[in-house]
């Protein structure tokens, strides 16, 4: 019964649709029928008369019909996936034509930007995605999924919170303002960035640190993408000029195929479980300790702790935190497309609870693409695409719920007696301990809103056969609200002695408008003269303007209570306002010109002329600032297609080299207006007050990457392998970035506030490079009717590293391990990577008196100033045994050495799939994994710190050194945070190696027989795990750590981060 | 004609293209939320109001812990526990290094201070039209020299030998090789502002929170002092007595000690020079010393209050000593204490019996202002919205004082005064008792310099002044500093066993000992590890400045 209201819903669209195109009448025709290699009926498969321009394409019954004019003597049949088959007509009317699948992906078409080519084509380094490899991964968000799919793209999940961004490093790291690549969603340009696009979710858990950016593809339903292709060097990126230079990731949204009137219905529903819990101590553990920390530091034991051992285990805050979560997405599409008309729409629904309590994320998307032959020489399409989506994060990433939970005492519980929120304890009138997080988890208020509108629109004018003007307009409209609530509250001990007491309640929001519009009108010809010379040139021109606007308003006191989060209600003496806003353009000329030659020689070149209003116009600074070019050239040889290589043509059935090199462009200077100095509205007690922003350089310009690549794609015995092998190297020039000036010249952050410092000036100036390996091999190892496996193996290898910091020494990554001081922990400095980690090497555990009369004579200095020998653990510049001894004493008493202590760019990064098929059912078996590099554990910092009472630690911190137990290689506790035993070292860095069983999916297919006895077409069940187990040596809970709020200089660094979970999913595919 | 519409439509296409771009100020963005240097400063209103952010969040990152760790926890005002916080402890036993976060938070905030006067003195007068009256682009240029010296003259008391800058844009290209200028230079640095500010600033305006000119005589007449230069001391606190401007809270205007700290008497008749926080801006904008101090979150009803500091010992039995209760009250909370002024709402707040702010069976007062409803609402989580004070009326009576005894002892510059030196001047003995008068304290008919360095230290106690007369004690620009380190290592710093129980009023606990005696180094502070990185001329020896 439901299904033929299904079926009835589907006439009325086809219907409408239908109504769309305009039914052509021939007369003399050709009927037949086509099917796939297993003998299935094949719709949608195209017919074209060879040589000419008329094509139909076979119905829901893999039947064609097809009116040729006289004389016509071949019909190409052809279908995505399939190899091409000529017909000879002869003197038949009727075929059954069996088409058989395509071995190699040389035919697959790569969009590369304004266009598209044969992947056997291009002369770049492009890596591609279609919607199969992507196909039932249950990740909402498209960058997410790409992570392991392509070579030469480095992705890490910045946070495992819902919604939250990933690092996508094309090549790796070329800036230091961000160096996540251009996305273009059917046309639409957005920046990787998630902060550049006024997206900005606040960190309620510490004043110092900026929450994880949102994911700024989160909007996007990942089901309605067909294709992603990464252009990688600048041969393939210089047509995107100074927009490409990290790289840009072209996605493309799925469209109607002729012949194929669906209804697709994709769903899964899933369950997110934490996989792995640190060893912190249970109550009887933590007694015992707490005793020892109270012998050593000189004070009382605690009377409730006096025999540890018959206390009960006390609160597991992990397990307070952490929680199973369902997640479940729907998407329905309905797509076809009749004589000259092609539509997709769809809608979906995904709706993700995070595995730490209060934390979720949902998003409603629609999306519509038609595309329309309205007249032979007029083509047009739209694109457009509707989304919602909200997040709520809590207390946030950074310091956020994770951190508190684990260093909550276990004899504090999660509530009172009552039920109301119980606090820690109080020890002589003084709370000993932070704040409850199942408490801040459920009362605070942090989330985001985003809505976004996206389309585009184009029509192509086909002057002649070979000559077309392709126009087009785009526009991206997005509205945003970031809220953050903290409310009042009073808890703790039942009673009237609370621990933690709030009356103040603060709201803030920040609403933001975006609006994005692109004109682009580019003139393509193409046409091969005398059968061996290729042509194909565009000439181009495009603008555009981003313009946002956001509303910033907050308030304190809301008398009415918790509950009405709205703004109207807080005290008028606490209203806050900002507006930021401002605007940015582009203009560009495009000229591209491919050339081939007897498809064995080839070369591409490109030009780009940019303008962009991030510097200075000609009424400040003489002109020419504003304008840059960016030229690239490739080649490329098919050897296979020499006489020479006829030989050996069932060994390498392809092969070819491409060289390219090739200029890109930067101008990001986190928003415009670095050439002139803006000045600053910050509120005083004396009313609205004015600071300079910024030192102005109006010489400001362009920033410049030269990049070189060199690639090798070959095809091997009979295309069973195909393999991609690219090396480059990218170095930029006039690199642009802020001069880090000492703080005696601009002012300098203090007490984590730096919001009246004169921000020192952009300059063009210093220089990073980038060399790397990347390697895409597949391999289809069994193909038989019943069996198929191929295995696809991916890996990448970058180096970076500072070439030049127009004289600064080094740039410092400040980490907060905690509520003490900032620590330098990252140090990127001329010859090394970006982020590098910095500090003292460790040595043991001091425990001889001959180490100690060494000391004496040569002291330590690892704080600051020299540490005395001396057994009084209370002072904070003693050392004595038990304490850490470091490397690189200078026996002056000077400052000890400190050393490049690791990297946290990988070593390698590789990824394998395995997709195995018996019959109807297949198999998917997907890895990823990293090697080398460095992750900088902070949380350890505070988890085995060992320098304060009232706090949990890890349990095997237990086993500090003392004279009784000298074994231990843990140091004795030293109180006060920032002691010498807790400065940046070595101690805290761990390995970041790890290999992970991204996915495992398991499928099965309904026989085609039975899914048509259920007016289906096509009926898939599967079962997916994702994330199953992590081989690693690292101790946090997840070694994929990724950078904070997408910092390159701050990168691998744990603070408790939200990890990935683990999940386990059902979904299930239907076509109609 | 039909054939021809591609052609035309194609045609229009391109030509509307290239018409877009054309306009010449299409690629012209400035920011359009903020004004700009060009755009701003045109009338006498924007010019007036660009020197409010010189009182404010350029001094956050002092105001927040560095302004009570080195001026209070230094001296022996103040404990904290051994090593509670990274920011605090290394100050309780001068183990301060150049790496220290609260070290780097004073230099970095004081030349945020000079980067902001500097900026404002080098684009002022070429930005502001003719139109914009003279006095009124003076006045302004006023204090900011004012407020350039008042920063200058905290980092020459701290760090010693210290860059002057003046224009920080052609130093941008060289800035690894820019030298520290000496001591003395940087005093006449001071001066040479100051003298700038006495002439340009507005008299009377001081009440409106902008330095006036008498503030700037009030700071002068605290600068010679330091230099020892008796003469000048005394002339500049008489210009600000004689000005009129300014009275004591409690003596010649009505209120209290106490009450010149609390937000409803900001820039009251005793504010000289203080910086003006706001409660609205967040983090960073307001006052940050409540949070720091206040005992208890109850106190501040704003979930912060995490007394990190409590009075030391020596404090404690100085004010017991001195029979002083006005002003004890005033700076520092006992267990059965009264405050009028907290929790309003509940007619007051009554300090537990087992206030123990780090072991110190006490809590910080001064600078603690209570909730929002105490505040009229202007007070949240680290921000509240009163002043901190830079200069204040009382220590211009003090500062005559001293500039009395110091002429008449006799010192040879670069010797302190010694504490036995006694006056009986008539003068310098009005205005000491006048400081008296207000704390309720008999008058006195002569007084040592130690007297006098005791009446400071009660009168402004933490307000983090003590440390700096320490400092000086054993004379200007002295690298040896034998008398302060008498004094400190005389002073218990340490805390309290056994906590008490409410039974016998929490009094059953005793003073654990802990004696600290400092260095002459100790009365420096290393300039931060990251700055001589930077630029390693800092540590080389001073180079001297050329006027």
């Amino acid at each position: 019964m439901r299904k033929k209201v299904f079926s009835r819903i589907l006439l009325c669209l086809i219907g409408v649709f239908s109504l769309l195109s305009a039914a052509l009448a021939q007369t003399k025709t050709i009927t037949g029928t086509v099917l796939d290699d297993k003998g299935s009926i094949l719709s949608g498969a195209t017919v074209t008369i060879k040589g000419e321009k008329i094509s139909t394409t076979s119905d829901a019954e893999g039947k064609f019909s097809i009116n040729v004019p006289p004389g016509t003597k071949t019909l190409v049949f052809s279908y995505i996936g399939m190899q091409s088959q000529e017909l000879n007509i002869g003197s038949r009317a009727s075929f059954t034509v069996a088409m058989r699948t395509s071995t190699s992906v040389l035919g697959d078409v790569v969009v590369i930007g304004y266009g598209t080519q044969k992947r056997g084509d291009i002369n770049g380094a492009v890596s591609s995605v279609s919607s199969k490899d992507l196909a039932d991964i249950p990740q909402p968000s498209v960058d997410q999924m790409l992570q392991g799919k392509a070579a030469g793209v480095t992705i890490t999940q910045n946070s495992g919170a819902p919604g939250a961004a990933v690092s996508v490093r094309v090549r790796g790291i070329t800036t230091f303002s961000g160096s996540e690549p251009l996305y273009v969603i059917d046309g639409v340009a957005i920046d990787g960035n998630g902060a550049n696009n006024g997206h900005q979710l606040t960190s309620l858990a510490s004043p110092t640190e900026q929450e994880a950016s949102p994911s700024v593809l989160a909007s996007i339903n990942p089901n309605d993408i067909e294709s992603i292709d990464v252009l990688k060097d600048a041969s393939a990126t210089a047509i995107y000029g100074s927009r490409g230079s990290n790289g840009v990731v072209i996605i493309t949204t799925k469209k109607g195929k002729l012949g194929q009137q669906k209804i697709n219905y994709d769903g899964y529903y899933g369950e997110q479980t934490q996989g792995k819990f640190l060893k912190m101590m249970n109550l009887p553990q933590y007694a015992a300790y707490e005793n020892a920390l109270a012998d050593e530091f000189g004070q009382n034991r605690r009377v409730e702790f006096s025999d540890p051992g018959k206390l009960g285990p006390g609160t597991n805050w992990q397990k307070a935190i952490f929680r199973h979560a369902p997640e479940n997405s729907h998407t329905v599409g309905f797509s076809g497309a009749a004589n000259k008309t092609d539509y997709y729409v769809s809608a979906g629904y995904f709706q993700q609870d995070g595995t730490v309590i209060a934390s979720n994320f949902n998003r409603y998307s629609f999306h519509a693409a038609v595309n329309s032959q309205v007249k032979d020489w007029f083509k047009i399409g739209t694109s457009i695409s509707a989304n919602q989506n909200k997040a709520n994060i809590g207390l946030g990433n950074a310091y956020g719920i994770i951190y508190n939970a684990l260093l909550q005492a276990p004899d504090a519980s999660v509530y009172n007696a009552d039920g109301s929120y119980a606090g820690p304890i109080k020890v002589n009138g003084t709370v000993q301990g932070g704040l409850n997080p199942v408490q801040q988890a459920y009362s605070i208020t942090n989330s985001l809103s985003r809505s976004n509108l996206q389309g585009s629109f184009y029509g192509d004018i086909l002057f002649t056969k070979d000559l077309t003007l392709h126009s087009e307009i785009d526009g991206n409209f997005d509205w945003s609200n970031a809220k953050s609530f903290l409310p009042t509250y009073s808890y703790g001990a039942t009673g009237s002695d609370p621990a933690f007491v709030n009356t103040l309640a603060s709201l803030n929001e920040y609403n933001t408008t975006g609006v994005f519009w692109n004109w682009l009108e580019h003139l393509n010809y193409s046409h091969t003269f005398k059968d061996k010379h290729a042509v194909t040139a565009l000439i181009g021109h495009e603008v555009w303007e981003s313009t946002y606007d956001g509303i910033q308003a907050g308030t304190k006191g809301f008398t009415a209570g918790n509950t009405l989060q709205t703004l109207g209600l807080g005290t008028q003496a606490n209203n806050t306002l900002g507006e930021p806003k401002g605007s940015s353009v582009m203009e560009s000329f495009i000229a591209r010109l491919i050339y081939t030659y007897d498809n064995k020689y080839s070369i591409t070149a490109t030009d780009r002329r940019d303008q962009s209003s991030n510097f200075a116009p000609a009424s400040v600074a003489p002109p020419g600032h504003q304008i840059g070019y960016f030229p690239s050239v490739a080649v490329s040889w098919r050897l296979s297609e020499e006489s020479f290589m006829h030989g050996v043509d069932r060994l390498v059935s392809n092969l070819k080299i491409r060289l390219g090199y090739g200029n890109t462009g930067q101008s990001n200077t986190n928003g415009g207006y670095k050439y002139g100095t803006s000045i600053k509205p910050i509120v005083t007690g004396l009313g609205t007050g004015f600071s300079f922003n910024n030192f102005n350089n109006p010489d400001l310009t362009w920033e410049t990457a030269i990049q070189k690549n060199l690639g090798v794609d070959f095809s091997l015995l009979n295309n069973r392998i195909d393999a991609s092998v690219d090396v480059y190297d990218k170095t930029s020039k006039n690199f642009l970035f802020q001069q880090p000036l000492p703080a005696f010249l601009s002012g300098g952050q203090a007490e984590f506030s730096n919001a009246a410092i004169v921000q020192p000036p952009w300059v063009n100036a210093g220089k990073i490079g980038n060399k790397g390996v990347e390697l895409s091999i597949t391999s289809r190892n069994i193909e038989t009717k019943d069996f198929r496996w191929s295995t696809n193996v991916i890996f990448t290898h970058y180096t970076n590293k500072v070439i030049s910091l127009n004289g600064f020494p080094a740039l410092n990554g400040l980490v907060s391990t905690g509520f003490g001081p900032q620590i330098a922990a990252t140090y990127t400095q001329v010859g090394g990577p970006i982020g590098e980690f910095y500090g003292y090497k460790t040595q043991g555990i001091i425990k001889t008196q001959a180490q100690l009369a060494y000391l004496t004579a040569h002291p330590q200095n690892v704080t600051g100033q020299p540490l005395i020998v001396s057994s009084d653990r209370t002072l904070s510049n003693a050392i004595y045994t038990g304490d850490i001894l470091y490397a690189g004493n200078d026996g002056k008493g000077g400052a000890n050495q400190q050393y490049a202590l690791g990297n946290p760019n990988p070593d390698f990064t590789y990824s394998m799939t395995n997709n195995l098929s018996y019959k109807d059912f297949d198999l998917s078996i997907f890895f990823t994994g990293v090697q080398g590099g460095k992750i900088l554990n902070a949380v350890k910092f505070q988890i085995q710190g060992l320098y304060g009472l009232y706090q949990n630690q890890l349990a095997s911190t237990a086993n500090f050194w003392t004279p009784s137990n000298p074994n231990s290689n843990i140091p004795t506790p030293r109180s006060g945070f920032g002691n010498n035993n807790l400065v940046m070292s070595d101690r805290f860095l761990e390995s970041a190696s790890y290999l992970r069983l991204q996915n495992l999916r398991l499928g099965y297919n309904l026989p085609s027989q039975w899914a048509t006895r259920a007016k289906m077409r096509r009926l898939k069940a599967y079962v997916s795990a994702q994330n199953l187990f992590v081989i690693t040596k690292y101790q946090g809970l997840d070694p994929e750590v990724g950078s904070l709020n997408q910092n390159p200089i701050l990168q691998n660094i744990d603070y408790g981060r939200y990890p990935s979970p683990r999940v386990i999913t059902f979904g299930l595919n239907a076509e109609f | 004609m039909k054939k021809n519409l591609k052609y035309i439509i194609g045609a229009g296409a391109l030509i509307a293209m290239t018409a877009t771009g054309c306009k010449k100020d299409f690629f012209n963005r400035p920011p359009e939320d903020q004004p700009t240097v060009g755009t701003y400063y045109q009338t006498a209103a924007q010019v007036q109001s660009s020197t409010a952010i010189l009182y404010a969040a350029p001094w956050f990152g002092l105001n927040g812990k560095a302004f009570l760790a080195i001026g209070d926890l230094q001296s022996g005002n103040a404990i904290c526990y051994a090593g509670t916080d990274g920011s605090f402890d290394a100050f309780r036993n001068f183990s301060q290094g150049n790496s220290t976060q609260t070290v780097q938070s004073a230099w970095n905030s004081l030349f945020t201070v000079v980067a902001q006067a500097n900026a404002l003195l080098n684009n002022l007068p070429t930005a502001a039209p003719a139109s914009v009256p003279e006095n009124v682009v003076n006045t302004a240029l006023g204090e900011a020299h004012v407020m350039r010296a008042a920063a200058y003259f905290y980092l020459v008391r701290l760090f010693g030998n210290v860059p002057i800058i003046t224009d920080p844009t052609k130093l941008v290209g060289s800035f690894e090789t820019v030298p520290t200028n000496p001591v003395t230079d940087v005093y006449k640095f001071i001066l040479n502002d100051l003298q700038f500010g006495e002439a340009n600033c507005q008299p009377g305006v001081a009440g409106t929170g902008h330095a006036s000119s008498a503030s700037a005589s009030g700071l002068l007449a605290k600068v010679y002092l330091y230099m020892q230069d008796y003469v000048n001391a005394r002339k500049e606190a008489e210009k600000v007595i004689n000005s009129g401007e300014f009275g004591l809270m409690g003596l010649d205007v009505a209120g209290s000690y106490a009450q010149i700290f609390e937000y409803a008497d900001n820039n009251c008749k005793e504010s000289m020079i203080s910086l003006q926080w706001t409660s609205n801006g967040g983090y960073g904008f307001g006052n940050q010393l409540q949070s720091v101090i206040a005992a208890t979150s109850d106190i501040t009803g704003t979930g912060d209050g995490y007394g990190e500091l409590g009075p030391s010992w020596d404090l404690q039995d100085a004010f017991k000593n001195a029979g002083d209760s006005v002003r004890r009250h005033g700076c520092i909370m006992l267990g059965g204490d009264h405050y009028a002024e907290l929790h309003k709402k509940d007619g007051g707040y009554t300090v537990p019996l087992n206030i123990n702010a780090q072991g110190s069976h006490a809590g910080m007062k001064k600078y603690v202002v209570g909730t929002p409803d105490d505040n009229n609402g202007y007070s949240a989580a680290q921000a509240t919205s009163n002043n901190t004070y830079l200069l204040r009326y009382a220590d211009i009576y003090l500062i005559e004082a001293e500039a009395i005894l110091g002429a008449s002892a006799g010192v040879q510059p670069g010797t302190g005064i010694p504490m036995t030196a006694s006056s009986s001047d008539a003068t310098a003995l009005k205005y000491l008792n006048l400081v008296r008068q207000r704390a309720m304290l008999p008058a006195l008919t002569s007084f040592t310099y130690q007297q006098l360095i005791n009446e400071r230290r009660l009168e402004f106690a933490i307000e983090g002044d003590y440390w700096y007369d320490l400092q000086r004690l054993d004379g200007f620009n002295n690298a040896h500093h034998a008398v302060a380190i008498g004094i400190i290592s005389g002073q218990n710093r340490g805390d309290s066993n056994g906590a008490g129980t409410a039974a016998n009023n929490y009094t059953d606990y005793s003073r654990n000992i802990y004696n600290v005696t400092p260095t002459d180094g100790s009365f420096l502070l290393p300039i931060p590890s990251t700055e001589t990185a930077a630029d390693p001329a800092l540590l080389q020896p001073p180079v001297p400045y050329k006027f």
